[in-house]
């Protein structure tokens, strides 16, 4: 039944309903399940926000009982849930939704166990058959997992003779390069469709990044500015304190590009530079997504030392405490190679973009967390102005994700007085002080839409590509040409000497942010 | 009410506050102008607690206007102060306008309020008056209302109070909701849910008993105790294009009598006692069909914002499900209800059904 014509709801009244289901986690002793997963779904029952019919069961090949596994997802959700403490009678009524399989990913009696056990829990809370799978495991599982899923009947599409639906969750990386991410979807379309597969990226579910949909078409005074004749240049960073912690086995395969760049970051531009969709739907949003990634103008040979710079901290000092180099982490080689900083130069060819540079970068271990998106506006003439012996600063729209989420404009004013100095003023607009300060969790969002079989805010498979056909040539030349300089920034730094020459050579810097 | 100063006064008292918290954590933040306007009554306290929680969730600058009918003196005192919204790394404050006047100076409020309305934001004027009542000041609040939020407890006659609604609604370009449809807007949800697919919404078109019990045990704040559950089943009969033939009453039993599709349905309001619960609230749904499904949605009494729903026939019986509500708690009807924009269709349907039922005997 179309939700609009339901008697019961009122589009921008009633929030949506969501069909009955099953949540299954794969992969559910891990600590994503743990410190992501499972304290959003509580969240989201504590706010009556999931199915009235739901069931969540934990899958992975560690054996405990049903119990074993409420107690330890009760100890996760009041260590990590956003709002503490735990809720008592929510989590006394939420843990009987709550179950767990025991079986290896490639285990069939597992399986054949698990479909079973799946249609006692539809037959005993109502949830019809509809399933989602979330692939909290390592990528190398995911064709593993999905083909036995599908040959144990467990996946399945809604059409006219079947109601029931099933969807599947995966988590990034979407493949290494190019050719491993085609190939992964390749393996992936022989058992469901594209319009099961849900490309979650926890970027796209925050808060400040769904704003930017709104902050660009609902507001008419900024789109008329939104194309290369009065912006400059555009920056996109997403810079942390932290280095890679315990991740280095994953870390050493990744690289920065990889973990931040090709996903996060590429996302956030297609926001920024995409065109007005048609409407929002999934996909008319997607399209218009893709359409920019499509646009994104490849490398040729001579810009690839000029345009894309990496680099790998050194020990240093982060607010104030000492802060050891990335070779000097745990498992990570001595001599390892892999890039903790990436900065890379990009045009878009388009109409709206044509000679806009946009530039990117990403970084551990840089003095502080922030992820910022700047738009630098072209400064008008300055006739004007030009007998005070000063240069106006650009007007600069700054779009902060996080943390303290928000928007500030920098404006040029006039000093009281009668000289009429010019100064750089901002007006700052703050989420916290206008809508509380604890927003809801990207999953908590993320996971709801997927219920709703709404995949606006996951990756689409042709944004993936599209991506990683900008990257792969950057990394491949990365991996042919071993870097000379490597540790080449100190831990509390801005990053190497190499990404500031490559900003400044265009007559620009980095912000300071 | 703190210190009273003069009306000329206000922006530079408040200007003289925000200078003294220099240097702290304290954030002035805005997003709507929120004009609460009641005559001086025992709701009050309730209406100042309403509009903190409001402000805990959506800093607004509030202009809190007390009338007391009972004097007749010149009277007009207006104080100011600011509130803090939420205790954290910066601390969110707005502002307070209070106006405490009485009948001699009542026409004078809305030239006291008028500069101190922030341009650019939406006004939104809670009316907690009787809207049947001529009242010619509220008419020129009104005008300055992007959104009028009315409180179908202050009216004493629910048909005439619906029809005032309507005319609101026709007459001016303001938005219009009310309180006590947004204080069940948790039961709504509910039915769409548990009556989302086609089948079951069938089951509920085939209903013939539908037994709601409310609570009525009054509080200071609410007195009209069934207005929430004839919202309620008024709702339902307008959205299902049920046609209503009779309401009759019987000591404390309201019952309506509707046509429909299939067989004639009938919905008893019983009044019941929930310690825990807010006076109004509904507190559980029977249905019962001609397919002979009946459904049961009751709070759970030891956790009240927890509703237990229950399906059977006489071949099946599902095990209990759960539906969650937002806590009860004051204001929060309000805060919900001003996240919405515009005026509900359903709303509206169901103000013009109840209109059609005229018996003055509705209100408790």
């Amino acid at each position: 039944m179309n939700a609009s014509t339901h008697p019961f709801e009122e589009p921008g009244q009633t929030s949506r309903t969501l069909d009955p289901c099953i949540l299954v986690i794969f992969g559910a002793t891990g600590d994503l399940t743990a410190k992501k997963l499972m304290p959003a779904i509580y969240n989201l029952k504590r706010e009556g926000q999931l199915p009235t019919n739901f069931v969540c069961c934990g899958f992975a090949r560690r054996e405990k009982t049903h119990d074993v596994f409420r107690k330890e997802m009760k100890e996760a959700v009041n260590k990590h849930s956003r709002v503490k403490p735990i809720e008592e009678t929510v989590w006394n009524n939420f843990q009987n939704q709550l179950f767990y399989h025991q079986s290896g990913f490639d285990d069939e009696e597992g399986y054949d166990q698990f479909a079973t056990f799946l249609k006692e829990l539809d037959s005993q809370f109502g949830t019809k058959g509809n399933r989602i799978y979330y692939l909290s495991t390592q990528p190398s599982y995911f064709t593993t997992i999905i083909e036995k899923l599908k040959k144990h009947q467990l996946l399945y599409e809604k059409d006219e003779k079947n109601e029931s639906w099933s969807r599947v969750i995966i988590e990034k990386p979407f493949g290494h390069d190019y050719h491993s991410a085609l190939a992964l979807q390749n393996e992936l379309m022989q058992h469901l469709s594209e319009s099961q597969l849900y490309r979650i990226d926890h970027y796209l579910g925050k808060e400040t990044v769904q704003n930017l949909l709104v902050f660009r078409f609902a507001n008419s005074i900024f789109e008329n500015l939104w194309n290369h004749r009065y912006i400059d240049h555009v920056q996109f960073t997403v810079a942390e304190d932290i280095g890679i912690g315990t991740r280095g086995n994953f870390y050493e395969e990744q690289g920065l590009v990889r973990d931040i760049m090709q996903n996060h970051m590429m996302q956030l531009l297609s926001l920024i530079a995409m065109e007005p969709p048609v409407n929002l739907s999934p996909g008319a949003v997607h399209d218009e997504k893709v359409k920019v990634l499509e646009a994104v103008r490849p490398y040729k040979n001579e810009d690839f030392e000029k345009w894309a710079i990496r680099g790998q901290y050194d020990k240093g000092y982060v607010q104030g405490e000492e802060a050891k180099a990335y070779r000097d982490e745990d498992n990570v080689a001595k001599d390892s190679n892999v890039e903790t900083y990436a900065a890379v130069k990009l045009y878009i060819d388009n109409w709206r973009w044509d000679g806009v540079p946009f530039y990117l970068r990403g970084a551990k271990r840089l003095p502080k967390r922030a992820t910022e998106i700047a738009i630098t506006f072209k400064n008008p003439p300055g006739v004007l102005f030009k007998e005070h012996g000063q240069e106006h600063e650009s007007n600069v729209l700054a779009i902060r994700i996080q943390p303290n989420e928000g928007i500030a404009l920098k404006i040029n004013c006039k000093v009281p007085g009668p000289s009429s100095p010019i100064q750089p003023v901002k007006m700052d607009f703050r989420y916290g002080a206008f809508f509380g300060l604890t927003p809801p969790d990207a999953y908590e969002r993320l996971i709801c839409d997927c219920i709703a079989g709404d995949s606006t805010l996951f990756a689409r498979q042709d944004e993936v590509f599209h991506s990683w056909q900008f990257f792969t040539p950057i990394l491949e030349y990365w991996a042919n040409n071993k870097p000379k300089d490597f540790p080449n920034y100190p831990c509390g730094s801005w990053g190497p000497k190499s990404a500031e020459e490559m900003i400044s050579k265009d007559g620009r810097k980095w912000r300071l942010i | 009410m703190v210190e009273t100063i003069h009306p000329g006064q206000i922006e530079s008292e408040l200007d003289r506050i925000w200078e003294s918290y220099q240097g702290t954590n304290k954030m002035r933040a805005c997003l709507f102008n929120l004009i609460v306007y009641s005559k001086k009554c025992q709701r009050i306290e309730y209406l100042n607690k309403v509009a903190q929680n409001v402000i805990e969730k959506f800093p607004s600058r509030i202009i809190f206007i007390t009338y007391d009918e009972a004097c007749s003196d010149h009277n007009l005192r207006t104080a100011v102060s600011v509130l803090t919204a939420d205790e954290g790394e910066n601390e969110i404050a707005c502002d307070m306008i209070e106006i405490d006047v009485c009948s001699k100076d009542h026409p004078r409020v809305p030239f006291v309020i008028l500069p101190h309305i922030l341009p650019d934001l939406p006004v939104y004027l809670v009316y907690a008056d009787d809207p049947t009542q001529e009242n010619p000041i509220a008419k020129k609040l009104e005008h300055f209302a992007s959104r009028i939020i009315f409180d179908s407890e202050s009216a004493t006659d629910l048909p005439a109070f619906t029809e005032a609604v309507l005319t609101h609604h026709a007459r001016t370009k303001a938005d219009v909701a009310d309180l006590n449809w947004a204080r069940m807007e948790g039961w709504r949800q509910l039915f769409a849910n548990v009556f989302k697919s086609h089948d079951e919404l069938e089951n509920l078109r085939h209903a013939t008993d539908i037994h709601i019990h409310f609570n009525s045990q009054e509080s200071d704040a609410l007195c009209h105790t069934n207005v929430q559950s004839i919202y309620l089943q008024t709702w339902l009969a307008s959205q299902l294009g049920w046609k209503p033939t009779n309401i009759s009453k019987e000591k404390d039993l309201l019952y309506f009598s509707y046509e429909t599709e299939h067989l004639p349905v009938r919905v008893y309001l019983h009044p019941s006692k929930m310690e825990n619960v807010q006076a109004g609230r509904v507190l559980s749904v029977e249905i019962q069909t001609d397919r002979e499904f009946h459904y049961h949605l009751k709070r759970n009494p030891q956790c009240p914002n927890y509703v237990i729903i229950e399906k059977s026939s006489p071949d099946l019986c599902s095990l209990p499900s759960h539906f969650v509500f937002d806590k009860d708690v004051s204001g929060q009807s309000l805060v919900k209800e001003i996240c919405h924009k515009g005026t509900s269709q359903h709303y509206t349907n169901m103000l013009k059904m109840l209109s059609e039922i005229k018996n003055g005997s509705l209100c408790q």
